[in-house]
């Protein structure tokens, strides 16, 4: 039976019972739903100020290395250390950080930075990059085992151009010129066309030659 | 009348009506929903559209910039390129990647970052320092809002936020900066000698080689499209000028312009010179003060010379009494002058400081300023408005030629009866341009262009310069052809008996390369041959040699020690030279400059840390789903 062939007071009869019936979950719906967006939206301008405090630190913590400051930044780093464990911003300051410590040849504690980093980075691109800086100095440690079994755990087609050519340095270093060659060329292969290592790449893979194979 | 509807319509036959009539609805149109947003953007990349409109503006941005920065060698037909075009976008896909990384991974600028840029920008500056005033005026003027410009900063700077914080984290150590070096710097010994020219034992060339030679070869001998054009042109210093201007209009002249020729006021000084050093001490700078105001103390007109003569320190002036001549405001320093032409005749001054040192300033004479006569300056006058006439003469019979040549775009003939010039005819000449006006490298451009060469139209106005400018018309067209083989045929010839002797001296190197590599001697197998061997050690890759030598020196693989590597090197002017390796070292990194190596450092930073982002943009492209409208670029 239709809704429009009760007279007006049976249909509102109908509609008042329905609503008795389905009232309470309706308004717990709207609720739920309310607190849901409400919340969210609450998060989001949460985690906004969290980036953008790391933000400022880190930028903070830039300016003063590049004023002369080198122990207030190390203080900013601290903080983000500290703080924004989570955010990217602390890895690249810590990298950072890494970096004056091999300038300074402190390249013990430049392997610690990076293990830091390498833990609190949360996108794989950026741990893939802090695992190739950190056999890096595994390199630079003359730690070349070390350094390969490292690049080992940078996932395939993730900055093959580096990972290769750093590969072919800890090979040469450890004398295996026959892989050390194959993995010159396969950096060349990914290598940007205009990048301006590519010379010394090339006169890296020249140096290798062999009889027969001399001008790989 | 709905009511009237509704009553009339009940059971299945309004249905049917009213589902057809939903139906219908809901079906037109639809297609626009899978169709429409398709065509609306350039390129997707995720979710994000580049919309044509975004593309547009970055095209015409860059196409800007590239004509500020090239100016006259401008090139705007290259922005009308798909492979410019396909670059351009790539890099807007490539800066939309990273901003959806700075998202995906929570970087953000900041806002300190954003307030520093625009801070620095210099047009909201005043004195070296930002100025509020002049960023809200500017503000105004773009009709923006602090937050919308805020925004717009604050994109341009997302955009450089990865890249700079990889570059500045990027670690470039000592030992890979010792092996480049190492490696750039190497040093190899080398034993090398060129072998003879054989002689040829059959010099004959038959013609049926000749011929064979010069068919496979055609591409060697073709002589090149050739174009020869009339023009007419418009030479400013050949005009015929209307007669000389009479004296009444020079007068006017004369009158309208008279500041031009006052004669300025002159003064006549003598001086006498303490000298101050520049990187002078206080002290020095008192003792000359003092030398000074004692030498003031005593001087007067008549014992000027005489002082100036033992105390000057002006070389050129002191054996003269200290004498200047003449001087005009502005031509000694500046406070030297505002002393100067504040004295009275045969008055001195005080010691004056000037970047020199302390000068005692006697005023000798007044020469008063006054005009030069009319008589006097005539002949500029003359020269002046004969330039300007000429200036406008041609820019009148210049502007005719283009109108005409335009209006009448297939010959010159009107604008040559018109404006009485002749037509000229030039020479046949190729791309690389010819001799006279066919030299002229915009000239040839013209010429070859489509406009005149396809279409047959004139030019446009050439202008050459000088007040000189032609417009060019297509005369002849002779497309490239073979050059007959009569004409070639020595030349063919020559090629052919180099070829030989080039297959015979092959030969021979390859013989005595394997004589080497069996262990004789290079001395032996160079006497053998009647060569000479020179040995040049400690070479390096950028070494005085001949380049192919030095390439393959390089090439070679590292010798055992007494086991010198062997190759033959085609110098490409068909010449052969066996070359030995002895020795490889690395370079002497003791003797790399600590600048250098500093250079080199932030070099290497610069190139991987820009290699990594590119990479790391690769990879975000293959976890980013990115579409490109071919149809809308």
């Amino acid at each position: 039976m239709a809704f429009e062939e009760y007279d007006k007071y049976e249909q509102s009869e109908l509609v008042q019972k329905w609503l008795r019936e389905n009232g309470m979950s309706i308004v717990v719906g709207i609720a739920i739903g309310l607190v849901g967006i409400f919340g969210w939206q609450q998060w989001r301008n949460h985690q906004a100020r969290q980036e953008g405090e790391a933000a400022q630190l880190y930028q903070q913590a830039q300016i003063a290395f590049a004023s002369g400051k080198p122990d207030t930044a190390a203080q900013l780093t601290d903080r983000l250390m500290k703080d924004y464990a989570k955010s990217p911003f602390a890895v690249f300051a810590v990298s950072d950080r890494a970096r004056q410590q091999v300038q300074a040849g402190q390249l013990d504690k430049a392997e610690v930075s990076l293990e830091w980093a390498e833990s609190h980075a949360a996108a794989p691109e950026l741990k893939s990059l802090t695992l190739l800086r950190i056999a890096q100095v595994e390199l630079a440690r003359d730690n070349g085992k070390q350094a390969l079994a490292t690049l080992d755990r940078i996932p395939a087609g993730s900055y093959q151009g580096l990972v290769q050519e750093l590969r072919g340095d800890v090979l040469v270093k450890l004398g295996r010129s026959d892989e050390a060659r194959k993995a010159y060329q396969a950096a060349l292969s990914v290598l940007g066309e205009e990048a301006p290592q590519r010379g010394a790449l090339q006169m890296k893979l020249d140096d290798l030659a062999v009889d027969g194979k001399q001008g790989a | 009348m709905l009511q009237a509807m509704r009553n009339k319509m009940h059971g299945w036959p309004s249905i049917i009506v009213l589902g057809l009539a939903v139906l219908a609805m809901s079906l037109f149109g639809m297609e626009s929903y899978f169709t429409s947003r398709d065509s609306s953007y350039v390129a997707k990349v995720g979710k994000h559209d580049i919309d044509q409109r975004a593309f547009q503006d970055r095209v015409n941005q860059l196409r800007q910039q590239a004509s500020a920065e090239q100016g006259e060698h401008f090139d705007s037909s290259m922005f009308e390129k798909p492979e410019t075009k396909h670059r351009i976008l790539d890099g807007m896909i490539d800066e939309q990647l990273l901003l959806q990384a700075n998202a995906d991974w929570g970087l953000r600028v900041s806002d300190l970052a954003m307030r520093d840029y625009i801070a620095s920008i210099p047009a909201f500056q005043l004195n070296g320092r930002f100025d509020g005033t002049s960023y809200r005026a500017w503000l105004a003027s773009q009709r923006k809002t602090p937050g919308m410009f805020e925004d717009e900063v604050r994109s341009s700077l997302a955009v450089q936020l990865l890249p700079s914080a990889i570059n500045d984290s990027t670690i470039v150590d000592a030992v890979q900066i010792d092996r480049f070096l190492g490696l750039l710097t190497q040093r190899r010994d080398l034993r090398y000698f060129q072998l003879p020219r054989p002689a040829l034992a059959d010099s004959a060339v038959g013609d049926a080689e000749i011929e064979a030679w010069y068919k496979a070869h055609q591409a060697d001998y073709m002589k090149p499209e050739q174009v020869s054009v009339k023009y007419i042109e418009v030479n400013g210093a050949e005009l015929p000028l209307a007669a000389a201007p009479d004296d009444a209009e020079l007068k006017k002249r004369y009158a309208s312009e008279k500041q031009r020729f006052v004669q300025p006021e002159q003064r006549l000084a003598s001086h006498i010179l303490i000298d101050v050093p520049a990187n002078a001490t206080p002290e020095q700078q008192k003792a000359a003060l003092a030398k000074a105001e004692k030498i003031a103390a005593e001087i007067n007109p008549g014992n000027f010379a005489k002082l100036a003569e033992q105390d000057s320190q002006d070389l050129g002036s002191r054996r003269q009494g200290g004498d200047l001549g003449w001087l005009e405001k502005g031509v000694t320093s500046a406070a030297f002058d505002s002393a100067l032409f504040a004295l009275q005749k045969d008055q001195i001054s005080k010691p004056v400081l000037s970047s020199d040192g302390y000068h005692i300033i006697w005023l000798r004479d007044v020469r008063s300023g006054e005009s030069k006569p009319f008589e006097e300056v005539r002949d500029q006058l003359v020269k002046e408005a004969t330039a300007a006439e000429r200036d406008r003469t041609y820019n009148e019979v210049a502007g005719k030629m283009s109108d005409n040549t335009y209006q009448n775009p297939t010959s010159l003939e009107p604008a040559s009866v018109a404006l009485k010039l002749p037509i000229k005819t030039t020479a046949l000449f190729s791309r690389k341009g010819g001799e006279g006006l066919a030299a002229n490298p915009k000239v040839v451009a013209a010429a070859f262009g489509d406009d005149v060469l396809v279409q047959g139209n004139n030019s446009n106005l050439i202008d050459l310069g000088n007040s000189h400018s032609v417009v060019i018309h297509v005369d002849q067209h002779v497309p490239a052809v073979v050059k007959p083989l009569a004409e070639v045929r020595n030349d063919v010839r020559q090629k052919i008996i180099d070829e030989r002797v080039a297959a015979v001296e092959k030969k021979q190197a390859d013989e005595a390369l394997a004589r080497l590599r069996k262990g004789e001697s290079i001395a032996d197998v160079a006497k053998s041959l009647n060569a000479d061997v020179t040995t040049a050690n400690e070479v390096v890759r950028h070494g005085q040699m001949p380049a192919p030598l030095l390439t393959q020196a390089f090439l070679l693989p590292h010798p055992a020690a007494g086991k010198p590597q062997y190759a033959v090197v085609d110098m490409q002017d068909g010449s052969y030279v066996l070359l030995a390796v002895d020795k490889v070292q690395d370079g002497d990194l003791s003797k790399v400059p600590a600048e250098q190596r500093d250079v080199l450092h932030q070099q290497m930073t610069q190139a991987y840390g820009y290699e990594a982002t590119r990479e790391l943009i690769s990879q975000l492209k293959t976890k980013t789903e990115i579409k490109v409208n071919e149809k809308l670029m």
